[in-house]
């Protein structure tokens, strides 16, 4: 019976679309059918007589009004014209031979107009002084609400009609530039900006015309300069870009001083983190309380919470995107910095001036350096990290520029023990390299084209090297790292004001190396074991910012990515959807979609950060990770553009996420031993378990743009929960860092030029831990294999999963800066920074042990920074 | 590696000046549960089952002394009974020497590839669980003995190695234990294999098996009995927990493990689980270092 039903169901639904069909096809045929008098046929010769009289007869002939306007269209030219059977278009056409005449039809009224020729300004925009090229200004054409904002690389393209306009430039820290200009050609112009001295560094995050948040369709994105970050208090004094992030809504901070940070419910991995279009695969130095982002070099930060444009893809939660500087093009330039742990030097200047530029930064820090005359001879341990980095950019011509760009940073740590009879000499070493060589192309003057090569490198190594008696020598070796090497071609084409198209395609070979391993021991065996993952990631995407009309504009993309492992093959495509409707001119309701998958993770049993997490790949037996993300928002601009706010809500659903298995980790802490046995116990994909997560919030975040007192109020209200199939039984859990409340307030005070104040307080709910609670007789000694622990029989363990809700976190940090400009025109910074003000005990984890003075077990919290002094001095030349 | 953590964890308490601890009373009391292990071999002679309870690891101090620890927390009038696929059905009962409920295997068979369902009723609650019997085991191991270098210390070092089971996957609990020849007065020793005694096959099916475990006086000639387990996974995990969730809660980077429960009933936890055991003796002559 329910066959039948079915079967029923379909003839009538086949049916009905028939009947739609013809009807259809009627009402198109009746609408073809419709004669207009544009489609009646003429017979018409005339010599030597203007274009009026023409006109004139054809009204009299066929019955019907010329309309038309003096000033546009010409009617006293003299003709001959010999038509016969024609159409009245065909006859219009052979009068008003131009493509920009139009006619149109209205009633018996024929009007003819003249649709204006349209030409394009295309161009640069550059810094005035330096030649640094400035991403996201505003050019904007008040008469006809028209504008565009410079792409990544400063160009940017406009084409608009012919005729005489003011031209407005706009961008944050920089004076306005206004400019008229007759358009009667195609223009190539190209503006400098000059500093605003005014605001200079008071306003934090992009803010003018065509970048408000309430005039832009993308939503869920925060683009912050550097000036934000070198005037915000942070621990020991080391300016940071990522510890900025943290304090934006939906950004939340992993445990107390670390840079891993969690977007929207996701993990750290599911960050996609670009340096110069190079993905960096470890963000971390010192274990993750210092980002690798030396902010010296940094030119703007730019993040992506959701709605991603689909030139991004490959992780689910955050893009963050970070471009150095190129290089002042017109003189030497240079900052040194002294801090409480590290120094840093930048250098720039032109190598060929306006065409050839250099930029070169490092820092190190030297807490090793100090204590080096503190240590013994029998005990030496060393510990530092340094950053290099380094840019070349040289203009060919107008049409052809190149970038070169290379990242290196290195955290080592060295552990060296001598006695008697033996040494031992521990290393560890992490760090990454990256190198772009990009290559800015314009096709012409609505087609700009960027063509990358790209090289990124991390890698991790553990060695020990023991020298025992009579000389007996072993040694141990462990790596793990990733190679990339990609290629990628993006076009902005900007065919009209309406409309901004980027596509692109690229591809990124991955050479993996999850585990290596190097053992030598006392009888010369010799273990090696490799493996080696290659795979190729590749992607082509094309989205277009259409805005409808003045009210409504939408911003699709679409994203196909294909992932290639051996023999399987993954193809996914990817849409992404951003809408803005003007609800009032500078008040907007926003809604966004976007699909992501992830083909690399990384695998980490602290969530930590750790340099010991290990990035792998997908592989046949383990699928991409997706995520399907809804939001939606308002976004306001108010108080003359000195106030923003936006509130959004989003919904976030994960699939086929990671996570260990209970027990399984891959290099612990432990000891050598410890780590060889569970590399050799353990294979990657075995030793995890997929499953689903979930996470949704709301967002909310009031920013002061403009004026002596800038900052935000930040507020995020979210959950996040997963659930894997082999941990906590099956069942739903909250994630670690599911923080149900984060709230931050950043303020920044510069009273006059000479002195800046900052501060922020940070709220956030506690954490989840996993806490063993519950104590048992241990299950061993009913097991016929002894162990020599099986004595101890006692088993401590918990039953849930992040069974226990951490303490709540909060903290001031307060900063001040003294500026000068000395009589050599040289800037020069003092800036002392207070971290955790009140010495608040925030909860770092939480141990369970013995009470000395009852014997009885207690939680105890246990915490890291309290009050933290610390200072730095900077010589801007 | 050690020096590795100490780094960090100095690092931090430099950086906070204080002894960076402080008790807290918000505390997640831990669960009052019926705990219950049985792990089921055809090679063994007696079939066990433990059952005991759970306290939170907060509550008054408990006897000091091992045993009094463990005699307070067993629960030692439970009803537990065994069933076979035919409805065959056993009670086990409660050994006061060995601590826990106990058949001789002569009385119920405990054959490969069978399913048996255990049942418990205890502190007024009933708790069911079923397990099969892995089909295959471990038939052959080698044992060597020789020198080895861990962390500059040269160790006495004893290698058992086997060959896997192939076409599945496989979890090992590896062990055994070393006496010299003629000494057969003195209880053997326990060779130490630490983190060695779990291995698994997911490396690679069908490759090679090999534990380093602890052994001394190897100039001697010994009798070595060396034990290997093909593991249920949740037995293999569940004495995994044990064994690294020990000493480990001021560690900040470990995640505790939680051991697996395959016990049904409201109140009950544990594992109950098959087994098959290859125990082999092999007398190994003397190395000299």
């Amino acid at each position: 019976m329910q066959k039948s039903n079915c079967r029923f169901s379909i003839i009538v639904k086949v049916k009905m679309i028939w009947v739609l069909f013809i009807v259809l096809f009627i009402g198109l045929f009746d609408s073809y059918a419709q004669e207009t008098i544009l489609d009646q046929k003429i017979n018409l010769v005339k010599e030597n007589t203007s274009i009026a009289n023409v006109l004139s007869e054809l009204e009299t002939k066929l019955d019907f009004t010329i309309g038309y306007s003096d000033s546009v269209i010409d009617l006293s030219k003299v003709i001959s014209i010999s038509v016969k059977e024609k159409t009245l278009t065909q006859v219009l056409k052979t009068l008003f031979p131009s493509k920009l005449y139009q006619f149109k039809l209205l009633g018996k009224k024929l009007l003819i107009y003249k649709r204006p020729k349209k030409y394009t300004i295309s161009g640069y925009i550059s810094e005035k002084g330096s030649q640094e090229y400035l991403g996201s200004v505003s050019i904007y054409i008040p008469e006809l609400n028209a504008g565009t904002i410079t792409n990544d690389y400063g160009f940017y393209s406009l084409s608009i009609p012919e005729g005489s306009y003011q031209v407005l430039i706009s961008f944050v820290g920089y004076k306005n530039v206004k400019k008229n200009i007759d358009l009667v050609s195609d223009r190539v112009i190209n503006f400098d900006l000059e500093l605003d001295t005014q605001y200079l560094d008071e306003v934090i995050i992009s803010s003018d015309q065509e970048t408000n948040k309430s005039q832009v369709t993308q939503m869920s994105s925060e683009r912050l300069n550097p000036s934000l970050f070198e005037d915000i208090p942070t621990i020991l004094g080391e300016k940071d870009a990522i510890k900025t992030l943290q304090l934006l809504p939906g950004v939340q901070s992993g445990s107390e001083g670390s840079t891993g940070f969690y977007v929207r419910g996701g993990t750290p991995d599911q960050n996609l983190i670009i340096l110069d279009e190079a993905t960096v695969y470890n963000s971390n130095h010192l274990f993750g309380i210092f980002s690798i982002f030396n902010g010296d070099a940094i030119k703007s930060v730019e993040i992506f919470k959701g709605g991603f444009p689909a030139r991004y893809g490959g992780r689910l939660s955050s893009v963050v995107k970070i471009d150095t500087k190129n290089g002042n093009k017109e003189k030497f330039a240079g900052k040194a910095n002294i801090s409480l742990i590290s120094s840093s030097l930048l250098l720039e200047g032109p190598i060929k001036k306006g065409k050839t530029s250099f930029v070169i930064s490092g820092r190190r820090t030297y807490a090793d350096l100090l204590l080096l005359p503190f240590m013994s001879k029998e005990y030496k341990l060393v510990y530092y990290f340094t950053d290099v980095n380094a840019k070349l950019h040289h203009v060919i011509n107008d049409k052809n520029k190149l970038y070169w760009s290379t990242y290196y940073g290195q955290d080592k740590y060295r552990y060296k023990t001598a006695a008697e009879n033996e040494k031992s000499k521990q290393k560890i070493l992490w760090g990454n390299i990256t190198s772009t060589l990009r290559w800015n192309h314009e096709f012409n003057n609505k087609l700009f084209s960027n063509t990358s090569l790209i090289f990124s490198n991390y890698k991790f190594t553990v060695s020990n090297k023991n020298r025992g008696a009579a000389n007996r020598i072993s040694t141990f070796k462990t790596s793990s790292g990733i190679n990339d090497y990609g290629v990628k071609f993006d076009f902005n084409y900007y065919p009209n004001p309406n409309h901004t198209f980027k596509f692109g395609l690229g591809s990124t070979y991955h050479d993996f190396t999850p585990k290596e391993i190097d053992i030598r021991n006392i009888s010369d065996d010799e273990i090696v074991n490799t493996q080696k993952i290659k795979t190729l990631e590749s992607a082509i995407y094309i989205e277009d910012d259409w805005r409808i009309n003045d009210r409504i504009s939408i911003y699709p993309g679409l994203r196909f990515s294909h992932f290639q492992h051996k023999s399987k093959g993954y193809f996914k495509p990817e849409m992404r959807l951003s809408v803005a409707y003007k609800l009032f001119p500078l008040f907007t309701l926003k809604g966004s979609y976007a699909k992501m998958n992830q083909y690399i993770h990384r695998l980490s049993n602290s969530g930590l950060g750790l340099p010991t997490d290990l990035w792998v790949s997908s592989t046949e037996r383990l699928k991409p990770q997706l995520s399907e993300q809804i939001a939606l928002g308002l976004a306001k601009d108010f108080g003359n553009n000195s106030y923003e706010l936006t509130i959004e809500g989003y919904y976030k659903k994960m699939n086929d996420i990671i996570a260990f298995k209970e027990g399984v980790s891959f290099a612990g802490l432990g000891s050598e031993k410890e780590i060889t046995g569970s590399i050799r116990t353990v294979d990657f994909v075995n030793g995890i378990t997929t499953g689903k997560g979930w996470a949704y919030g709301t967002e909310f975040l009031l920013r002061k743009k403009k004026g002596k007192l800038t900052g935000w109020l930040g507020y995020t209200l979210s959950w996040s929960q997963r659930q894997f199939e082999d941990l906590n039984g099956g069942k739903i859990f909250n994630e670690r860092y599911d923080r149900r409340h984060d709230f931050s307030l950043v303020g920044i005070y510069k009273p006059s030029k000479k002195i800046t104040i900052s501060g922020n307080w940070l709220f956030a709910s506690g954490i989840n831990y996993n806490l063993p609670n519950t104590l048992g007789v241990a299950a061993g000694d009913n097991f016929p294999i002894e162990d020599v622990n099986n004595n101890d029989n006692i088993l401590l363990f918990n039953t849930e999963k992040n069974n226990f809700k951490g303490e709540n976190f909060h903290r001031l940090d307060l900063g001040i800066q003294f500026h000068k400009i000395t009589k050599r025109k040289r800037e020069r910074t003092w800036g002392f920074s207070f971290y955790n003000v009140y010495a608040r005990k925030n909860p770092f984890y939480y141990e369970v042990s013995k009470n000395e003075e009852n014997s009885r077990n207690v939680l105890y919290r246990r915490y890291l920074f309290q009050f933290l002094p610390s200072f730095n001095y900077s010589l801007k030349f | 590696m050690k020096s590795y953590i100490l780094f960090i964890i100095g690092g931090f308490i430099i950086l906070g000046c204080d002894d960076l601890k402080e008790e807290i009373k918000n505390k997640p009391e831990g669960e009052k549960l019926v705990l219950i292990n049985g792990f089921l071999s055809p090679e063994e002679k007696v079939i066990k089952v433990k059952v005991s309870k759970t306290i939170s690891v907060f509550d008054e101090p408990l006897q000091i002394e091992q045993a009094d620890f463990e005699n307070t927390l067993l629960i030692k009038d439970a009803v537990v009974t065994i069933r076979n696929e035919n409805q065959e059905e056993i009670e086990l009962i409660y050994s006061n020497d060995n601590k826990l409920y106990e058949i001789s295997s002569d009385n119920f068979l405990i054959a490969p590839g069978k399913s048996y369902t255990l049942n418990v009723i205890a502190e007024g609650k009933e708790f069911k669980a079923t397990c099969t019997i892995p089909t295959t085991k471990v038939e052959n191991a080698t044992v060597t003995k020789g020198l080895k270098i861990y962390e500059g210390n040269v160790r006495e070092n004893l290698i058992v190695s086997f060959d896997d089971l192939k076409g599945e996957n496989n979890f090992y609990i590896i062990g055994a234990l070393f006496n010299t020849v003629n000494n057969t007065g003195e209880d053997p020793t326990i060779s130490d294999f630490d983190i060695e005694r779990f291995a698994t096959d997911v490396n690679g099916d069908g490759l090679g098996v090999s534990a380093n475990g602890t052994i001394f006086n190897i100039n001697t000639t010994q009798e070595i009995t060396v034990k290997v387990a093909n593991v249920d996974e949740i037995i293999y995990t569940t004495l995994k927990a044990s064994f690294l969730n020990k000493d480990q809660t001021s560690n900040p980077f470990f995640q505790p493990i939680i051991p697996p429960n395959n016990i049904q009933g409201e109140g009950g936890y544990g594992v109950f689980a098959g087994f098959r055991l290859l125990e082999t003796k092999l007398t190994l002559d003397p190395v000299n270092p």
